[in-house]
């Protein structure tokens, strides 16, 4: 039964498929299923461009892409108020509908034999690569200070984020600023890849039970996938309105 | 890959790079992020928002045309009542003005046939008057002889002579 085992090693973890692209190091799997989830992304957005309406009957798409924007905006608009930042909205729905679409690639069930003789996902979900992750978390982390600096001005805005409310506490605020891109990114990460860990660990059962526990974590996994997406774009609503938020408003 | 071994050591030991450090990829990712992120925000949020303002537009309209209706539906109401109240009013007026008309009318009416029967009567009595003046000689003339004749049939005797005398006398 132990000989019938398969060795540990494997579950290969974090490899990808690398090239070079202008001169730098790319992992073109992660590229490869980033471009397919932005695809998709963009398809629906290309196909509500065609078919929106206000007076008709608004098909499925519509509907979809309704739902997240009033989601998005109830947010926005209980946090820091639509007129603040009116980028916030779009930003928040598209990293919620991009995100959403790209973990939602773990589920496809496109797996393929690689030369080794391993098998590996033809696409596997680009939030396990901690490229995908600090794109989208520096990204938002440089557009809320952008907010910020543009509220409060080049020197107000510092002193206001560092000194918060009270002065003691500035070193306190100083981490939690540095912290924020981190916990957005590695918090995605995380979840998306203890997912693939996951289906790489159910892959070593053997075939004739597999499938019940396979079956059971992916749909699990897409419960962790539209989590993730919807509070990485909460957080980045957040981050918004805490970067915008005048400093005489006490909360 | 070194079957067998730990997963991490086999990563971080035999791997050129480690996939916790970010690479080239960053930026690909980054671009196709801004992409999709400006397609949604032009495409998808902007007439997302446009449709609600729409709708949110047509909801204020048709709420002002309710209200507009119900607000020329009351005034219709009260102009509809005080036509009625008018109309009633006039009504009544021609009503009492039509029976004192009648009244007026009958009355007249009734002088009149009135007059008319006495003036029929006048006329009556005076053709009366002058027919049996006109008959009265007549038969004043015939008064003697029907006399005679009727004594004669009951006593049955000849009374002409006695009478003729005894007038003669």
């Amino acid at each position: 039964m132990f000989q019938g085992m398969p060795p540990v090693g494997a579950l290969e973890v974090g490899h990808h498929t690398e090239a070079t692209w202008l001169g730098m190091t790319v992992n073109t799997d992660t590229i490869y299923a980033t471009l397919f989830a932005a695809a998709v992304t963009l398809i629906l957005a290309l196909i509500l461009r065609a078919k929106v309406t206000s007076t008709g009957v608004p098909n499925g798409v519509q509907l979809f892409w309704e739902a997240i924007t009033i989601q998005m905006r109830s947010q926005v608009q209980s946090s820091m108020g639509l007129s603040l930042a009116p980028f916030v909205l779009p930003l928040a729905v598209a990293l919620f509908v991009f995100i959403l679409v790209a973990n939602w690639i773990s589920v496809l069930p496109v797996q393929f034999t690689n030369s080794d003789g391993q098998t590996v996902e033809l696409l596997k979900p680009p939030a396990s690569d901690i490229n995908f992750v600090l794109a989208l978390a520096l990204f938002v982390f440089i557009c809320y200070h952008a907010a910020g600096f543009k509220k409060s001005g080049v020197i107000g805005y510092p002193v206001k984020v560092v000194k918060g409310h009270v002065a003691f506490l500035a070193p306190i605020n100083i981490v939690e600023e540095i912290a924020k891109p981190i916990s957005l990114s590695l918090r995605l990460f995380g979840n998306i890849f203890a997912g693939v860990i996951m289906v790489g660990l159910i892959a070593l059962l053997p075939t004739y039970i597999m499938w019940a526990p396979n079956a059971i974590w992916k749909t699990f996994d897409l419960f962790v996938g539209l989590i993730q997406a919807f509070i990485f774009a909460l957080l980045t609503i957040l981050y918004f309105s805490q970067a915008t938020e005048s400093a005489d408003e006490h909360h | 890959m070194v079957s067998g071994a730990p997963v991490w050591a086999a990563e971080a030991g035999g791997g050129t790079s480690n996939f916790l450090i970010p690479n080239g990829t960053f930026f690909f990712i980054l671009a196709i992020f801004l992409v999709v992120f400006g397609v949604i925000a032009k495409f998808v949020v902007q007439p997302i928002q446009k449709v609600f303002d729409e709708r949110e537009a047509m909801i204020a309209k048709t709420a002002q045309d309710n209200r507009q209706a119900a607000e020329q539906d009351a005034a219709a109401e009260t102009e509809y009542r005080h036509e009625l109240a008018t109309a009633r009013t006039k009504a009544g007026a021609i009503r009492d003005q039509a029976r004192t008309e009648g009244r007026q009318v009958i009355d007249e009416l009734r002088v009149e046939a009135n007059d008319e029967v006495a003036e029929e009567l006048r006329q009556a009595g005076d053709e009366l008057k002058v027919e049996g003046d006109a008959l009265a000689p007549t038969l004043n003339a015939s008064v003697e002889t029907l006399s005679v004749d009727l004594a004669n049939r009951i006593l049955g005797v000849d009374a002409s002579t006695s009478s003729t005398t005894a007038r003669g006398q």
